[in-house]
């Protein structure tokens, strides 16, 4: 056998075990796929089983009565505004610590740490307080500030892959009179690029899918974002699964796509291309 | 200007002068770092640091949650409720137990999975769309559809299959021990994509030219596992295992939503503490106190493991 | 170089993105104050989609009022936080959705308006009143109510000899119906979700209950006596002979409320408790099957069911003048019968006023007779210290399941209730 011919076959056998696993491990995405096609009573008649009939009812409810359209919107802007502050701030902190090694940077570290051991569930009245001071309860823009505090995980990711990249890079370009500001934006984002699009995927989930933050905060049905729509099935005894499911794919499908684009930018020689040096 | 080309005038300079100059470059480093850091900082102090002081004042009265300004000073008495309430300390085992589990295991099964996911091979973006988004719906549903998956019934799923080999019906969530197991199994399985995709970014990171060598050399796969890729993914595995850490010690929904914490009390977490028995129940004060408690335990665990990441960091490199 | 602006400018400018966003939205609440359109804020537990009905008749019938809709969505514990943390942050609503585990909390931070003397309030059934009642005064209006009762498998009833009108009443013969059912092949013939366990218990208390002035809830609650002395004696204790006599499988520590429903479901479970809001799923999944009484412990015991009243409504206390007479047109509307059967339709709930006699489903006719149009409804959880109520009632259910796992006994359990019902009471 020639060599190519057996990394072809490697590849193969490879393709075959890793696409069988993916889909062993999705079977729980399948059977909430399923059971968004069913009634509540013929999902509780047989949870794993195909629906008698692909009835969009469900979806059809999910659009004739709630406000799917501006719910996006909603979660669109939201999204978009706080990943972007996020990653934004998020990477100039990390830049800032590559920058220079002493003990002041240190100690922002580990106070920077501390927000991954503060329990979240304590802060919600203080948080909402403030915002209420603000003036921004029921307005995105509340959201928006609580999720920028999600800069500090931000931080925390992209500042490992920093300090593996070869400090001579910048060195070299220091040397050659760029500032560090100029550094940042030609040198520094480009080379961290997978872990910037990664943090940004890693966001955009996490302020999509946000359903705490988002209930507290945002009350009027024309500020509300998808995950609460997603929830509305959900009653004081009872929720109706089916409803819950289809919502939840209708919200979902965006993210999904999302992440396939994003998957292309992340895995890309260009990095591996402009280490080597 | 750099440090480099002051050095040789220092060195001529008496001591004095010398450190003078140092510093002021030292100081001058720290300002342009310092401004960089500085939104980061400015965040954090306002949406996480002034709140969290503010949680720690109401610890210290008998806050409802609803109007401040009717509640007391009580000074430490949450703080000594909170040790009189047997189930509050209920959690904690299982906590611990969760953290350590499912930091070891998906530490030990996405790195690999990761390096897999990032070679070329017909469908690697599918595999790793599916791979991340297992744990992208709410949690209340996946909660639900795996209550069905590990029911203790005969219907349950996994008691379905098991049945065509003529085993029993297994008590999955009524048992304590496998309730547990079960909760670290679904925990792994949602949150291995998530740091695969992680340890996908950062391989992109290390050198082609690495491996290109130990091909010359006649490495093969495993031997380029084990003295490549595993030293240069030490930081990135600090970082994953720092986040498995953080937010294994704050589990609540998962095991929450599934069993309710239960059988019993198997597994009950610290946050199901602070929110059933403080915020849930009109008693902010208490949340708080737990709240802060809470948070020193954390705060040691995670200095200690940001310690030892280091340690191994500076032998590996 | 020296200190430069930039980062400043990019992190003020981080968060000014946001502010703009604020701006444009903000109304004032202050609008309305003598004769012009008043806009009324309304907070509520459920969706929009589900209020319009009400929301459209009340604008319909006041076009000077429009209803600013706000609702928070979750099942009712997301609700309480949202409402606890709104009124902490000084943003109370007009009217809103009060829950009864939250009244007196409402009461303490002076957040609700007393209605006991409105005139709508005359409509309002005793049982609802008394639990919307503070200190002796009526703080919210609360027009439905809920009940539990056990939903029965017909078909599989038959295989036992049972029929719809022969199901046991007392516990003893249901005892008795679930050994032939088991008999007949029916391997599980009742279980209780692991959030439920102890489902009989609160009807057989709030029947005692009703034999003395306070319940006995309220009484150990007053330290008169205790969850051993009660619960562990009499009540857990006679629950537990489901457990000694092989009739309640230890699965039941593993079971959600959903897969007790879908074992119905699809037929292969006898019994089960319920209750109004799963009609639609059974009647979905086109079962034979009845709502029916929950077994009492003695034969000739008056029927109770587990249930309360439902969330009512309340005004906030600090509104005046045209807006606090619109609020009371919108209480008095919803207590309307046009009100009340839009709240029926859309909601789900079951009216329990006395101006209006609610038209179930026909499978339910027997726990409205039996439970709701007397007011027999008993929540233990209702007489307990208000903080602390939802942690209590959580806690009953991690010790009862410790009994069915054999790891302590029903005395033992009552004790350890008695041990968290110290820590509450400071």
């Amino acid at each position: 056998m020639t060599l190519t011919a057996r990394r072809r076959l490697h590849n193969a056998i490879l393709s075959v075990v890793i696409i069988l696993l993916a889909l062993i491990c999705a079977i729980p995405l399948w059977i909430i796929f399923i059971n968004s096609f069913k009634t509540s009573g013929e999902m509780m008649k047989d949870p794993f089983g195909m629906p008698a009939s692909f009835s969009l009812d469900n979806y059809r409810h999910a659009f004739a009565s709630l406000p799917i359209g501006r719910a996006f919107l909603n979660t669109i802007i939201v999204t978009v505004l706080s990943v972007f502050i996020q990653v934004f701030v998020g990477s100039l902190a990390a830049y800032g610590m590559i920058l220079k090694k002493s003990r002041f940077t240190a100690a922002i570290g580990t106070l920077l740490v501390l927000s991954f051991v503060i329990p979240g569930q304590t802060l919600i009245i203080p948080q909402y307080r403030m915002m209420a001071d603000w003036g921004l309860v029921d307005h995105l823009a509340s959201v928006i500030c609580i999720y920028s505090a999600g800069a500090a995980f931000c931080y925390y990711l992209i500042v490992g892959y920093m300090r593996g990249l070869p400090q001579s890079l910048f060195e070299a370009a220091r040397l050659d009179g760029a500032g560090p500001w100029r550094i940042y934006f030609q040198i520094v984002l480009p080379l961290i690029r997978p872990i910037l699009i990664t943090t940004i995927v890693f966001q955009t989930m996490s302020a999509w899918n946000d359903f705490m933050t988002a209930n507290i905060y945002l009350s009027s049905v024309d500020k509300q974002t998808i995950v609460l729509q997603v929830f509305s099935a959900q009653g004081q005894f009872t929720t109706n699964w089916p409803l819950f499911m289809a919502v939840t794919t209708i919200a979902l499908i965006p993210v999904f796509i999302f992440f396939l684009i994003c998957q292309r930018w992340i895995v890309s020689g260009l990095v591996s291309g402009a280490v080597k040096g | 200007m750099s440090a480099q080309t002051l050095s040789p005038q220092a060195e001529t300079m008496d001591q004095a002068a010398h450190d003078r100059a140092k510093k002021r470059i030292n100081l001058r480093e720290n300002l342009q770092a310092g401004e960089f850091l500085l939104p980061v900082i400015l965040i954090f102090v306002v949406i996480t640091i002034i709140p969290f002081l503010e949680s720690f004042v109401f610890s210290l009265t008998d806050y409802s949650g609803y109007d401040f300004s009717s509640a007391k000073f009580v000074g430490l008495e949450n703080y000594v409720t909170m040790f009189k309430d047997p189930t509050i300390m209920a959690g904690l085992g299982f906590t611990l137990m969760y953290a350590v589990l499912t930091t070891l295991i998906v530490t030990i099964i996405a790195l690999p999975l990761a390096v897999v996911l990032n070679k070329k091979f017909w469908g690697h973006n599918f595999a790793r769309s599916v791979f991340f988004f297992l744990s992208i719906p709410s949690m209340a549903l996946l909660g639900l559809v795996w209550q069905f998956i590990v029911s203790p019934l005969p219907s349950g799923a996994v008691n379905q299959f098991l049945s065509h080999f003529g085993v029993s019906a297994v008590p999955w969530l009524s048992n304590p021990d496998l309730a547990r197991g079960c909760v670290i199994f679904i925990a792994v399985w949602a949150t291995i994509g998530w740091h695969a995709t992680l340890y996908i970014a950062y391989l992109q990171a290390i050198p082609s030219d690495l491996y290109e060598q130990a091909s010359v050399d006649g490495a093969n796969g495993w031997q380029q596992f084990i003295h490549i890729t595993l030293p240069q993914m030490t930081p990135a595995i600090g970082v994953s295992v720092f986040m498995l850490l953080t937010s294994g010690l704050k589990v609540y929904d998962l095991p929450f939503t599934l069993i309710g914490g239960g059988p019993g009390h198997a597994t009950y977490t610290v946050t199901q503490s602070i929110i059933v028995t403080g915020i849930g129940s009109n008693r902010y004060g208490l949340g708080s106190a737990l709240g802060v408690v809470f948070f020193l335990c954390c705060l040691v665990l995670v200095l200690v493991q940001q310690a030892v990441t280091r340690a191994i960091e500076k032998r590996m490199a | 170089m020296g200190f430069t602006y930039k980062p400043v400018i990019a992190s003020v400018a981080a968060l000014a993105l946001a502010m703009p966003l604020a701006a444009c939205g903000s109304s004032s609440s202050s609008e309305g104050s003598s004769n012009g359109p008043v806009t009324l804020s309304f907070f509520a537990n459920n969706t929009e989609d589900t209020y319009k009905k009400l929301v459209q008749g009340f604008q319909k019938k006041y076009p000077n009022i429009k209803i600013k809709f706000s609702t928070t969505s979750g099942a009712q514990a997301g609700y309480q936080q949202t409402l606890q943390t709104r009124i902490s942050g000084g943003q109370l609503p007009d009217v809103f959705v009060a829950p009864p585990e939250q009244l007196g909390s409402l009461v303490k931070a002076n957040a609700v308006k007393d209605l006991t003397n409105e005139s709508f309030m005359s409509r309002i059934g005793d049982e609802n009143k008394k639990e919307s009642t503070v200190n002796g005064k009526v703080y919210s209006m609360s027009v439905t109510s809920w009940t539990n009762a056990f939903a029965y498998n017909l078909d599989l009833l038959k295989k036992a000899g049972y029929t719809k009108d022969t199901i046991p009443t007392d516990w003893d013969g249901f005892k008795t119906m679930l050994k032939k059912l088991k008999a007949a092949g029916v391997s599980e013939p009742y279980l209780e979700p692991k959030g439920g366990l102890g489902a009989p218990v609160e009807a057989w208390i709030g029947y005692d209950s009703s034999k003395s002035k306070t319940s006995i809830d309220q009484q150990i609650t007053d330290k008169k006596t205790t969850f051993a002395k009660t619960y562990g004696k009499k009540y857990y204790a006679k629950w537990d002979e489901l457990v000694k006599e092989g009739l309640l499988p230890k699965t039941v520590t593993g079971l959600g409320d959903d897969q007790v429903r879908s074992e119905f479901s699809s037929g292969r479970l006898a019994v089960m408790n319920s209750g109004y809001w799963d009609v639609n799923t059974f009647n979905q999944a086109k079962l034979n099957y009845t709502f029916g009484p929950i077994p009492m412990l003695k034969k000739g015991d008056t029927p109770y069911a587990p249930g309360s009243a439902d969330s009512g409504y309340a005004i906030s206390s600090k509104i005046s003048g045209a807006k606090l007479k619109a609020a009371e047109k919108f209480l008095d509307y919803i207590s309307s019968p046009a009100g009340l059967k839009a709240e029926q339709d859309g909601l789900g709930l079951i009216p329990a006023t006395k101006n209006y006699s609610a038209k179930l489903d026909e499978h339910f006719a027997t726990p409205y007779k039996l439970y709701l149009k007397p007011g027999h409804v008993y929540l233990n959880s209702l007489g307990w210290p208000i903080n602390g109520r939802s942690a209590l009632r959580a806690e009953t259910y991690s010790q009862l399941a410790e009994v069915v796992l054999g790891q302590e006994s029903p005395m033992q359990a009552a004790q350890n209730l008695d041990d968290k019902m110290n820590t509450l009471r400071s």
